[in-house]
């Protein structure tokens, strides 16, 4: 985090192009522009990006586009059942929009979907992926098994292999006679098959610790919910953009339960 | 995507909707995203009555080990596998679409698929995509003109999916750890214990000198009319870790709300039995 003094108070460099005050008010930078090209109501900004340039070898890294909107996904695998959970932030960076959001959707049944990245290209995803499936479930009139699923998912991010989808996939899924059937993949579809857990997000690196040190194999279902909880609310606390609470789904041959976790909300 | 309104399904290849919208966030100053690698040691040597192929099994994104127990050799034919380094995502389709193609093409000649036939199509493939298809591949295979191990390279050689025939091979960052081993170790008319001896401390050498590479040690053993695909005949880097007595939380989670959908019952229809009234 860079500090430079500012004409009014403090300004404390965040992300490129944006400035945050003292008082936590953000203020966008028009970088592209040049100066010419603006009416004197603009002239401030311009004061700040001066600024900008002066502290520019400080500069921090450019924000990958997966940064965005800010999110955390993660499944695991109990015994004879899954669970799959997210965050529920949506954020524009550092400015939160929404704190109920959906990352996870229902397939069907016992088939689940959590989509990490770029939410316009996550539910776009998600649209054409209900489509496909819609168009199978007719064809077959039968479930789509999580594998197979999977390598549909896979199949729709490689077409789009030189121009992706910002979006990691979390498959989670009961398969033939209940065996739980989780995968992970990158916005390419290079699947990541796994037999503990998968994660996926902002808050990846911190889940994966998480993960590591809390799972078991094995878990019965409440036990299995109080896991992935808590290595989700661990992690999401590292992390500033995710967070808000969770959304967890334990699924067993049986029932769905849905919770919806309280967390910090800053 | 054509015209049509609705985005039925396509009919394959790749499609570039997305690269103008992408290449103007990229040039906004969004870093263009990473994607899963396989930072690896793949390797592969012929001995005397076939062909030996070994891979590592971890798989990066960056710094961070995304996978520690990946698959990197794929199978193109009964007698014909590969191993993958690269891009995952590209390692996988490209070995995946070959072994469809050579399916499709044994079904049309009746005969067992031979490795400079899988060696044609890959590399037409990357050599098509000039580079943009990043893949470093060890292929090897036992066919009616007997053993034989490529290497088709993507990443390192101009023009992209350039081949070479070789008695032993490696590719992917550990390559030049694995490469000493073979060099000071390896010769002609090799025992099959050997041969697999040779493979798996090649592999080792690349786990344990290369970071990029890591976890166990997979092999593939190819004879005339007989494969052995060894998955994890090494595992030299257990876990030691793990707390017997597990995790115990001592605060439990607080739940807002929680909604429970029990699940229908697959309803079983049995044929045959007495015919609905009409």
């Amino acid at each position: 985090m860079n500090v430079g003094p500012g004409r009014q108070g403090p300004v404390h460099k965040t992300r490129p192009g944006y400035f945050c005050f003292g008082n936590g008010i953000l203020l966008k930078l028009d970088l592209e522009s040049p100066p010419s090209q603006h009416s004197p109501k603009t002239a401030l900004r311009f004061a700040y990006s001066s600024l900008s340039s002066r502290s520019k070898f400080q500069q921090s890294p450019p924000m990958s586009i997966f940064e965005y909107n800010g999110s955390a996904v993660v499944a695991m695998v109990g015994k004879n059942c899954f669970a799959i959970a997210s965050d529920r932030r949506l954020g524009v960076q550092l400015q939160t929009i929404a704190t109920d959001f959906q990352k996870i959707y229902r397939v069907h049944d016992k088939l689940f979907i959590g989509l990490s990245g770029l939410a316009t290209d996550a539910q776009t995803l998600y649209q054409r992926l209900v489509f496909r499936h819609k168009l199978y479930e007719l064809r077959e009139e039968r479930n789509m098994k999580p594998e197979t699923f999977a390598s549909l998912v896979s199949a729709l991010l490689y077409e789009k292999r030189f121009g992706p989808y910002f979006c990691q996939p979390v498959i989670a899924g009961l398969g033939d006679e209940n065996k739980p059937f989780i995968c992970t993949m990158d916005s390419i579809g290079a699947k990541e098959l796994a037999k503990d857990f998968v994660v996926s997000g902002t808050a990846s690196e911190s889940l994966y610790g998480a993960c590591e040190a809390m799972f078991k194999p094995d878990m019965e279902p409440e036990e299995l919910f109080e896991t992935i909880s808590q290595a989700l609310l661990s992690s999401v606390d590292r992390d500033c953009l995710s967070g808000w609470g969770g959304h967890v789904y334990v699924v067993t041959p049986t029932e769905v339960t849905e919770r919806i976790l309280k967390g910090r909300m800053d | 995507m054509g015209t049509a309104a609705v985005d039925v399904p396509m009919k394959g290849g790749f499609s570039f909707d997305h690269c103008r919208r992408n290449e103007m966030l990229s040039n906004k100053g969004l870093k263009p995203p990473s994607f899963l690698k396989t930072g690896t040691t793949i390797v592969g040597l012929i001995f005397q009555d076939g062909v030996i192929l070994g891979a590592d099994t971890r798989a990066t994104e960056g710094p961070i080990v995304a996978d520690k127990n990946c698959e990197k050799i794929h199978y193109m034919a009964p007698n014909i596998y590969c191993c993958g380094a690269g891009t995952a995502a590209d390692t996988e389709a490209v070995t995946d679409m070959v072994s469809s193609q050579l399916q499709l093409h044994r079904y049309h000649t009746s005969r067992e698929s031979r490795v400079v036939t899988a060696l044609s199509l890959l590399k037409s493939h990357l050599f098509s995509y000039q580079g943009h298809v990043s893949a470093a591949l060890v292929l090897g295979g036992v066919d009616v003109t007997g053993p034989h191990l490529h290497t088709v390279s993507d990443l390192y050689i101009y023009p992209h999916g350039s081949t070479d025939t070789l008695p032993f091979a490696t590719m992917g960052s550990g390559s030049l750890a694995a490469m000493a081993v073979f060099e000071s170790k390896y010769h002609e008319g090799l025992a099959r214990d050997e041969g697999i001896k040779l493979v798996t401390e090649a592999i080792c050498s690349g786990i344990f000198n290369d970071l990029g590479s890591g976890s166990n040690v997979d092999v593939c053993v190819i004879t005339k009319g007989q494969t052995e695909y060894l998955r994890n005949l090494q595992t030299p880097n257990p876990r030691t870790y793990v707390n017997e007595r597990g995790y115990s939380f001592s605060k439990k989670t607080e739940v807002l709300s929680t909604k429970i959908t029990p699940l229908k019952e697959l309803v079983e229809v049995i044929e045959g039995g007495d015919a609905m009234e009409e």
